[in-house]
Protein backbone atom coordinates (compact mmCIF):
# COMPACT_ATOMS: atom_id res chain seq x y z
CA UNK A 1 0.00 0.00 0.00
CA UNK A 2 1.49 3.31 -1.01
CA UNK A 3 1.15 6.55 0.90
CA UNK A 4 -1.60 7.89 -1.37
CA UNK A 5 -3.81 4.85 -0.74
CA UNK A 6 -3.26 5.06 3.01
CA UNK A 7 -4.12 8.76 3.01
CA UNK A 8 -7.27 8.09 1.03
CA UNK A 9 -8.32 5.40 3.48
CA UNK A 10 -7.77 7.71 6.44
CA UNK A 11 -9.74 10.46 4.72
CA UNK A 12 -12.62 8.10 3.95
CA UNK A 13 -12.75 7.02 7.60
CA UNK A 14 -12.69 10.66 8.76
CA UNK A 15 -15.38 11.71 6.29
CA UNK A 16 -17.65 8.80 7.18
CA UNK A 17 -17.20 9.54 10.89
CA UNK A 18 -18.04 13.21 10.37
CA UNK A 19 -21.00 12.30 8.17
CA UNK A 20 -22.33 9.97 10.83
CA UNK A 21 -21.90 12.63 13.51
CA UNK A 22 -24.02 15.11 11.51
CA UNK A 23 -26.51 12.60 10.17
CA UNK A 24 -29.16 13.54 12.74
CA UNK A 25 -29.94 16.70 10.76
CA UNK A 26 -31.42 14.73 7.90
CA UNK A 27 -33.89 13.08 10.25
CA UNK A 28 -36.30 15.93 9.55
CA UNK A 29 -39.96 15.72 10.40
CA UNK A 30 -42.45 17.64 8.34
CA UNK A 31 -45.34 19.59 9.70
CA UNK A 32 -47.82 17.09 8.34
CA UNK A 33 -46.44 14.31 10.46
CA UNK A 34 -48.68 12.79 13.04
CA UNK A 35 -47.28 14.45 16.13
CA UNK A 36 -47.55 18.05 14.89
CA UNK A 37 -51.02 17.42 13.48
CA UNK A 38 -52.01 15.95 16.82
CA UNK A 39 -50.77 19.05 18.61
CA UNK A 40 -52.45 21.34 16.12
CA UNK A 41 -55.72 19.58 16.70
CA UNK A 42 -55.28 19.38 20.44
CA UNK A 43 -54.83 23.15 20.55
CA UNK A 44 -57.87 23.66 18.29
CA UNK A 45 -59.92 21.41 20.56
CA UNK A 46 -58.92 23.45 23.61
CA UNK A 47 -59.87 26.73 21.93
CA UNK A 48 -63.25 25.38 20.87
CA UNK A 49 -64.29 23.68 24.07
CA UNK A 50 -63.56 26.12 26.84
CA UNK A 51 -62.18 29.44 28.02
CA UNK A 52 -58.43 29.73 28.38
CA UNK A 53 -56.91 27.98 31.36
CA UNK A 54 -53.12 27.68 31.53
CA UNK A 55 -53.09 24.43 33.49
CA UNK A 56 -55.65 22.78 31.23
CA UNK A 57 -53.71 23.83 28.13
CA UNK A 58 -50.36 22.65 29.46
CA UNK A 59 -51.63 19.30 30.71
CA UNK A 60 -53.66 18.52 27.59
CA UNK A 61 -50.95 19.55 25.13
CA UNK A 62 -48.28 17.59 26.98
CA UNK A 63 -50.56 14.56 27.03
CA UNK A 64 -51.37 14.87 23.32
CA UNK A 65 -47.82 15.55 22.18
CA UNK A 66 -45.88 13.35 24.54
CA UNK A 67 -42.14 13.83 24.27
CA UNK A 68 -42.39 15.96 21.13
CA UNK A 69 -43.56 19.06 23.00
CA UNK A 70 -40.54 21.14 23.94
CA UNK A 71 -42.11 24.44 24.92
CA UNK A 72 -45.48 25.91 25.86
CA UNK A 73 -45.77 29.65 26.29
CA UNK A 74 -48.47 32.27 26.42
CA UNK A 75 -48.77 35.90 25.41
CA UNK A 76 -51.48 37.31 27.63
CA UNK A 77 -53.02 40.72 26.99
CA UNK A 78 -55.98 42.73 28.14
CA UNK A 79 -59.07 43.47 26.11
CA UNK A 80 -61.92 45.84 26.75
CA UNK A 81 -65.47 46.37 25.63
CA UNK A 82 -66.48 50.01 25.37
CA UNK A 83 -69.78 51.63 24.59
CA UNK A 84 -70.45 54.48 22.24
CA UNK A 85 -73.85 56.04 21.54
CA UNK A 86 -75.93 53.25 20.02
CA UNK A 87 -73.10 50.80 19.61
CA UNK A 88 -70.44 48.71 21.32
CA UNK A 89 -66.75 48.42 20.53
CA UNK A 90 -63.88 46.08 21.36
CA UNK A 91 -60.19 46.79 21.71
CA UNK A 92 -57.09 44.86 22.74
CA UNK A 93 -53.79 46.01 24.15
CA UNK A 94 -50.84 44.64 22.21
CA UNK A 95 -48.66 45.02 25.31
CA UNK A 96 -48.75 41.39 26.31
CA UNK A 97 -47.29 39.60 29.28
CA UNK A 98 -45.24 36.59 28.24
CA UNK A 99 -45.42 33.45 30.34
CA UNK A 100 -43.71 30.11 29.98
CA UNK A 101 -45.68 27.17 31.31
CA UNK A 102 -43.38 24.43 30.06
CA UNK A 103 -39.83 24.41 28.73
CA UNK A 104 -37.87 21.22 28.19
CA UNK A 105 -34.71 23.09 27.24
CA UNK A 106 -34.55 21.51 23.77
CA UNK A 107 -31.84 23.49 21.95
CA UNK A 108 -32.43 22.31 18.37
CA UNK A 109 -34.97 22.89 15.67
CA UNK A 110 -38.70 23.03 16.35
CA UNK A 111 -42.02 23.75 14.73
CA UNK A 112 -44.17 26.43 16.22
CA UNK A 113 -47.95 26.36 16.52
CA UNK A 114 -49.99 29.30 17.74
CA UNK A 115 -53.63 29.60 18.67
CA UNK A 116 -55.73 32.47 19.95
CA UNK A 117 -58.21 32.46 22.81
CA UNK A 118 -60.32 35.60 22.57
CA UNK A 119 -62.64 36.74 25.33
CA UNK A 120 -64.36 40.02 26.30
CA UNK A 121 -61.80 40.74 29.05
CA UNK A 122 -58.57 39.43 27.61
CA UNK A 123 -56.84 37.39 24.97
CA UNK A 124 -54.19 34.70 25.12
CA UNK A 125 -51.98 33.54 22.29
CA UNK A 126 -50.77 30.06 23.16
CA UNK A 127 -47.50 29.04 21.55
CA UNK A 128 -46.55 25.39 21.38
CA UNK A 129 -43.20 24.23 20.03
CA UNK A 130 -42.80 20.68 18.83
CA UNK A 131 -39.45 19.02 18.28
CA UNK A 132 -38.57 19.04 14.60
CA UNK B 1 -14.07 8.84 -6.95
CA UNK B 2 -15.48 7.37 -3.75
CA UNK B 3 -13.64 10.00 -1.78
CA UNK B 4 -15.04 12.78 -3.96
CA UNK B 5 -18.62 11.54 -3.47
CA UNK B 6 -18.13 11.18 0.27
CA UNK B 7 -16.61 14.67 0.48
CA UNK B 8 -19.48 16.19 -1.49
CA UNK B 9 -22.07 14.42 0.65
CA UNK B 10 -20.36 15.62 3.81
CA UNK B 11 -20.15 19.19 2.59
CA UNK B 12 -23.84 19.17 1.65
CA UNK B 13 -24.73 17.73 4.99
CA UNK B 14 -22.57 20.29 6.81
CA UNK B 15 -24.26 23.09 4.83
CA UNK B 16 -27.70 21.71 5.71
CA UNK B 17 -26.75 21.41 9.38
CA UNK B 18 -25.46 24.98 9.38
CA UNK B 19 -28.59 26.30 7.66
CA UNK B 20 -30.80 24.43 10.06
CA UNK B 21 -29.04 25.73 13.14
CA UNK B 22 -29.23 29.30 11.86
CA UNK B 23 -32.90 29.05 10.92
CA UNK B 24 -34.49 26.55 13.27
CA UNK B 25 -37.96 27.24 11.91
CA UNK B 26 -38.09 27.18 8.10
CA UNK B 27 -40.64 29.67 6.80
CA UNK B 28 -41.30 28.28 3.39
CA UNK B 29 -45.05 27.81 3.60
CA UNK B 30 -47.77 29.02 5.91
CA UNK B 31 -49.45 25.91 7.20
CA UNK B 32 -53.13 26.38 7.91
CA UNK B 33 -54.90 23.76 9.85
CA UNK B 34 -57.48 23.41 12.57
CA UNK B 35 -55.86 25.80 15.02
CA UNK B 36 -56.36 28.84 12.74
CA UNK B 37 -59.99 27.89 12.18
CA UNK B 38 -60.49 27.43 15.93
CA UNK B 39 -59.04 30.92 16.53
CA UNK B 40 -61.60 32.26 14.04
CA UNK B 41 -64.34 30.39 15.91
CA UNK B 42 -63.16 32.17 19.05
CA UNK B 43 -63.87 35.50 17.28
CA UNK B 44 -67.33 34.30 16.23
CA UNK B 45 -68.10 33.30 19.79
CA UNK B 46 -67.08 36.76 20.99
CA UNK B 47 -69.62 38.27 18.60
CA UNK B 48 -72.30 35.94 19.96
CA UNK B 49 -71.35 37.02 23.48
CA UNK B 50 -72.09 40.62 22.43
CA UNK B 51 -75.33 39.71 20.61
CA UNK B 52 -76.59 37.72 23.60
CA UNK B 53 -76.37 40.89 25.68
CA UNK B 54 -77.76 43.42 23.24
CA UNK B 55 -80.17 41.47 21.05
CA UNK B 56 -78.35 42.17 17.79
CA UNK B 57 -74.92 41.83 16.21
CA UNK B 58 -73.50 45.33 16.56
CA UNK B 59 -71.64 46.27 13.34
CA UNK B 60 -69.19 48.45 15.27
CA UNK B 61 -68.37 45.59 17.63
CA UNK B 62 -67.77 43.29 14.68
CA UNK B 63 -65.55 45.84 12.95
CA UNK B 64 -63.51 46.75 16.01
CA UNK B 65 -63.04 43.15 17.15
CA UNK B 66 -62.06 42.09 13.63
CA UNK B 67 -59.47 44.89 13.60
CA UNK B 68 -58.14 43.68 16.96
CA UNK B 69 -58.13 40.09 15.73
CA UNK B 70 -56.06 40.96 12.67
CA UNK B 71 -53.70 43.08 14.75
CA UNK B 72 -53.03 39.98 16.85
CA UNK B 73 -52.82 37.87 13.71
CA UNK B 74 -50.14 40.21 12.38
CA UNK B 75 -48.26 40.60 15.66
CA UNK B 76 -48.08 36.91 16.50
CA UNK B 77 -48.09 35.42 13.00
CA UNK B 78 -51.17 33.30 13.56
CA UNK B 79 -51.60 32.58 9.85
CA UNK B 80 -55.32 33.34 9.66
CA UNK B 81 -56.43 34.01 6.08
CA UNK B 82 -58.56 36.99 4.97
CA UNK B 83 -62.19 36.41 5.88
CA UNK B 84 -65.72 37.53 5.11
CA UNK B 85 -68.61 36.98 7.47
CA UNK B 86 -72.33 36.73 7.78
CA UNK B 87 -74.22 36.99 11.08
CA UNK B 88 -77.77 36.07 11.90
CA UNK B 89 -79.90 36.31 15.02
CA UNK B 90 -83.33 34.66 14.95
CA UNK B 91 -85.68 34.25 17.83
CA UNK B 92 -89.18 34.41 19.13
CA UNK B 93 -90.89 33.53 22.35
CA UNK B 94 -92.88 34.46 25.42
CA UNK B 95 -93.00 33.21 29.01
CA UNK B 96 -94.19 29.77 27.93
CA UNK B 97 -91.98 28.76 25.04
CA UNK B 98 -89.30 30.30 22.86
CA UNK B 99 -85.95 30.00 21.14
CA UNK B 100 -82.99 32.11 20.01
CA UNK B 101 -80.50 31.15 17.33
CA UNK B 102 -77.20 32.99 16.91
CA UNK B 103 -75.18 32.18 13.85
CA UNK B 104 -71.85 33.44 12.55
CA UNK B 105 -70.52 32.20 9.22
CA UNK B 106 -66.96 32.90 8.07
CA UNK B 107 -65.86 32.37 4.49
CA UNK B 108 -62.34 32.46 3.08
CA UNK B 109 -60.93 32.89 -0.42
CA UNK B 110 -60.45 29.66 -2.32
CA UNK B 111 -59.42 29.41 -5.98
CA UNK B 112 -61.05 32.64 -7.08
CA UNK B 113 -64.21 32.36 -4.99
CA UNK B 114 -65.22 32.31 -1.33
CA UNK B 115 -65.93 29.11 0.47
CA UNK B 116 -67.23 28.19 3.92
CA UNK B 117 -64.53 28.14 6.56
CA UNK B 118 -66.06 28.23 10.04
CA UNK B 119 -69.66 28.37 11.27
CA UNK B 120 -70.50 29.06 14.90
CA UNK B 121 -74.07 28.40 15.97
CA UNK B 122 -75.49 28.85 19.45
CA UNK B 123 -79.05 27.73 20.11
CA UNK B 124 -81.23 28.37 23.15
CA UNK B 125 -84.69 26.83 23.49
CA UNK B 126 -86.98 26.78 26.51
CA UNK B 127 -90.40 25.51 27.48
CA UNK B 128 -92.49 26.09 30.59
CA UNK B 129 -93.14 22.79 32.42
CA UNK B 130 -94.99 23.78 35.58
CA UNK B 131 -94.50 25.07 39.11
CA UNK B 132 -93.30 23.69 42.41
CA UNK B 133 -92.75 24.91 45.93
CA UNK B 134 -89.35 25.18 47.51
CA UNK B 135 -88.52 26.03 51.09
CA UNK B 136 -86.21 29.05 51.14
CA UNK B 137 -85.23 30.57 54.49
CA UNK B 138 -88.09 28.72 56.26
CA UNK B 139 -90.72 29.92 53.78
CA UNK B 140 -92.35 28.11 50.92
CA UNK B 141 -91.66 29.92 47.68
CA UNK B 142 -93.38 29.22 44.37
CA UNK B 143 -90.88 28.30 41.65
CA UNK B 144 -91.39 28.01 37.89
CA UNK B 145 -89.79 25.07 36.17
CA UNK B 146 -88.59 25.20 32.59
CA UNK B 147 -87.01 22.70 30.24
CA UNK B 148 -83.98 24.31 28.63
CA UNK B 149 -82.01 23.13 25.62
CA UNK B 150 -78.70 24.85 25.00
CA UNK B 151 -75.83 23.99 22.69
CA UNK B 152 -72.90 25.37 20.69
CA UNK B 153 -72.09 23.96 17.29
CA UNK B 154 -68.81 24.58 15.51
CA UNK B 155 -68.48 23.59 11.87
CA UNK B 156 -65.06 23.85 10.29
CA UNK B 157 -62.19 21.80 8.85
CA UNK B 158 -62.70 19.32 11.72
CA UNK B 159 -66.29 18.59 10.63
CA UNK B 160 -69.05 19.41 13.10
CA UNK B 161 -68.56 19.67 16.85
CA UNK B 162 -71.53 20.10 19.17
CA UNK B 163 -70.89 21.13 22.76
CA UNK B 164 -73.40 20.52 25.51
CA UNK B 165 -71.21 20.72 28.60
CA UNK B 166 -71.00 24.50 28.67
CA UNK B 167 -70.74 25.16 32.39
CA UNK B 168 -74.12 26.87 32.74
CA UNK B 169 -74.04 29.07 35.80
CA UNK B 170 -76.46 31.17 37.71
CA UNK B 171 -75.01 34.64 38.32
CA UNK B 172 -77.74 35.56 40.82
CA UNK B 173 -77.70 32.28 42.71
CA UNK B 174 -81.50 31.91 42.90
CA UNK B 175 -82.14 29.16 40.37
CA UNK B 176 -82.12 25.39 40.50
CA UNK B 177 -80.16 24.17 37.48
CA UNK B 178 -80.14 20.45 36.87
CA UNK B 179 -78.81 18.53 33.90
CA UNK B 180 -81.56 16.45 32.31
CA UNK B 181 -79.87 14.92 29.26
CA UNK B 182 -77.65 15.77 26.32
CA UNK B 183 -77.84 19.56 25.93
CA UNK B 184 -80.96 19.56 28.16
CA UNK B 185 -81.48 21.13 31.56
CA UNK B 186 -84.26 21.65 34.06
CA UNK B 187 -84.25 25.19 35.41
CA UNK B 188 -86.35 26.41 38.29
CA UNK B 189 -86.48 29.97 39.61
CA UNK B 190 -88.81 32.03 41.83
CA UNK B 191 -92.09 32.64 39.99
CA UNK B 192 -92.01 36.27 41.13
CA UNK B 193 -89.14 36.84 38.69
CA UNK B 194 -91.20 36.20 35.56
CA UNK B 195 -88.11 35.14 33.63
CA UNK B 196 -84.47 34.45 34.35
CA UNK B 197 -81.03 34.70 32.78
CA UNK B 198 -78.20 32.21 33.08
CA UNK B 199 -74.72 32.42 31.55
CA UNK B 200 -72.38 29.84 30.10
CA UNK B 201 -68.65 29.54 30.75
CA UNK B 202 -67.92 32.00 27.92
CA UNK B 203 -70.25 34.59 29.44
CA UNK B 204 -72.94 34.16 26.76
CA UNK B 205 -76.34 34.98 28.26
CA UNK B 206 -79.00 32.30 28.18
CA UNK B 207 -82.57 33.53 28.58
CA UNK B 208 -85.17 31.32 30.26
CA UNK B 209 -88.73 32.57 29.80
CA UNK B 210 -87.62 35.32 27.43
CA UNK B 211 -86.01 35.51 24.01
CA UNK B 212 -84.56 38.09 21.68
CA UNK B 213 -86.84 38.50 18.70
CA UNK B 214 -84.29 39.41 16.06
CA UNK B 215 -84.83 38.53 12.45
CA UNK B 216 -82.23 37.94 9.75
Amino acid sequence: MNLGRALELVLIVLVVAYFASRAHVVAMRWHSRQHTQTLNRALAYLILTGPHNSTRVRDFVLKAGGGDVVFIGEHFGLASVYTAPGSVGYAVSLLAEDRVTYDSGWPYGFYRLKGLFLSPENYTVVEVRARA
Amino acid sequence: MALAVALLATLLLAALANYRELTPEPRVVVVRDWVQAASVASLGRLWIWQASRHGYFCPMFKRSSTRAFYALNETYGLGVPPLRNLTRLMGEGNETVGYVLYQVVFTRPWRGSWRHYVNVTVRVGYEFLGTYYKVVGGEEVLYKRYGLSYSHRYDGPWGSLTLCDLGLRDPEGLADVEEAGECEWLVGFPASRGNYTLADEFGIQVGVGWAWTGRP
